[in-house]
């Protein structure tokens, strides 16, 4: 089934409703949190739009360090599993690969405009993210 | 008239003999565990601006958020910290839950700016930002050096108690996060000697401190979290990224130099600072917020707070991650 229009238009056309016609007319802790409410609906229209291609890498790295199938949460599961207990070394090159390219991803969907993020972009850490 | 105003008004004229009445009572924003209200008096003399702060609603019980020394206690080291010379609000009046508003205190409205993202930009503070590092260093020395032996029924909080209380909210929220891991894995190997205890202010950060366009750091704010603990804590606290509002390149609150600040602390205490011992607890202090940062999502799940604010923090834990790469797999 695809309905029109898509859901990015839609949540686009909320964002730009509450940025122009709401924000402007309120005071205080609600003009706080109008503008808060606009930021996560950027947060929910970027996951929609690149959580999918992420996700899918993200597996495969994880496949690939642990030499395991699984879902992707299991798969987290056991890598923090190892990483306690040692079995994986925190130094390992491609353990670090893996997790600046999950975290770069991340970032690119919560917060894009998050300082440390655009020094990661800027001193060019390994990343997924097409932008 | 609310209940609120009506038992402020039996309330005052305690402390304030002069009273008249209320003319202004504003909730002041910030603050997501204890509440503070703006409080405008009229009194035979000229108007009196206080700060009126209170447990959430009003309710009986302390925060859940972050307290664990109740408001009660807050007013308490706030007035020694005012004792010795430490730039904070003076407290005027302390009461229980009797009256059915809360627990709460009274205390002097300090003026200036305690928004972190504005104090990072606005102009009127240019003149002064350049020497707010070390003023940060020289109150930070003057908290430390407040002496502990009589204080009694203080938590005492090293590292390693930091590390194991975050690690079981980390735990409960049982979502996991490879880099925390990493972060806590290393942080357990790297545990550093604790040579001395001195109070802790536990959250001296940039939005916790009162900044004057002329004076500079005026008053410093939100002492719910003190506790005996490693000075570096204080110190590194204020240079986490998140506080230096995506100035990044100002590591104490995005404001100033980091030698400024140590420099300026050496020479009021007399002691040596160790810069590597610092960025231990800057790692600390980052995966803290991190972990902080999820626990928001169990707190509005839970019912304690519905509003959007709470729950969407929990996406700013990613921030810390990205931190924790830099300083732990990068630098």
């Amino acid at each position: 089934m695809k309905s029109e229009p898509s859901i990015e238009e839609l949540l686009q056309a909320v964002i730009e409703f509450i940025e122009n016609s709401v924000i402007p007319k309120l005071e205080g802790h609600d003009k706080f949190h109008a503008h808060v409410a606009k930021n996560t609906l950027g947060i929910v229209l970027r996951e929609i739009m690149l959580l999918r291609d992420y996700d899918e890498k993200e597996v495969a790295r994880l496949k690939n360090i642990l030499s395991k199938e699984d879902n992707i949460k299991e798969l987290n599961k056991l890598l923090s599993e190892k990483i306690r207990n040692g079995e994986i070394n925190i130094n390992d090159d491609s353990l670090k690969d893996h997790l600046i390219r999950t975290t770069m991803a991340k970032l690119s969907i919560d917060q894009p405009h998050y300082s440390g993020y655009l020094k990661g972009k800027e001193d060019n850490y390994p990343s997924d993210s097409e932008t | 008239m609310s209940k609120l105003k009506k038992k402020l008004k039996e309330i005052i004229p305690l402390f304030e003999p002069n009273f008249v009445e209320i003319k202004e009572l504003r909730r002041l924003s910030g603050g997501s565990s204890n509440e503070s209200w703006l409080l405008v008096l009229k009194t035979n003399n000229e108007d009196r601006f206080l700060v009126f702060r209170r447990t959430p609603d009003g309710k009986i019980k302390d925060s859940t958020v972050s307290s664990f020394i109740g408001i009660n206690n807050e007013a308490k080291i706030m007035n020694l910290a005012y004792k010795h010379g430490v730039p904070v609000p003076k407290i005027y009046h302390i009461i229980d839950e009797s009256y059915g508003i809360g627990k709460g205190f009274f205390m002097e409205y300090l003026e200036g700016l305690t928004i972190g993202n504005r104090i990072v930009r606005d102009h009127s503070l240019k003149d002064i930002k350049a020497t707010l590092a070390r003023q940060c260093g020289e109150i930070l020395s003057m908290i430390h050096q407040i002496p502990i032996d009589n204080l009694i029924d203080i938590p005492t909080s090293t590292a390693d108690n930091e590390i194991n209380k975050y690690e079981e909210v980390y735990f409960k929220h049982d979502s996991p996060i490879p880099v925390f891991d990493l972060a806590f894995k290393w942080l357990r190997k790297n545990i550093p000697y604790q040579d001395e205890l001195t109070l802790v202010h536990g959250d001296f950060r940039n939005g916790n401190l009162i900044i004057h366009p002329k004076d500079g750091i005026s008053g410093v704010l939100d002492w719910e979290i003190f506790h005996l603990g490693d000075p570096y804590e204080d110190l590194s606290w204020i240079c986490v990224n998140s506080w230096r509002y995506n100035n990044i390149n100002l590591p104490v609150g995005g404001f100033g130099s980091r030698e400024d600040m140590y420099i300026a602390y050496e020479k009021s205490s007399g002691k040596k600072l160790d810069r590597e011992r610092a960025k231990y607890w800057e790692i600390l202090g980052t995966l803290k917020w991190g972990v902080m940062c999820l626990n928001m999502i169990e707190i509005y799940r839970s019912g304690f707070d519905k509003s959007i604010d709470r729950v969407s923090i929990g996406r700013r834990s990613s921030e810390t991650e990205i931190d924790l790469i830099r300083l732990l797999l990068i630098d």
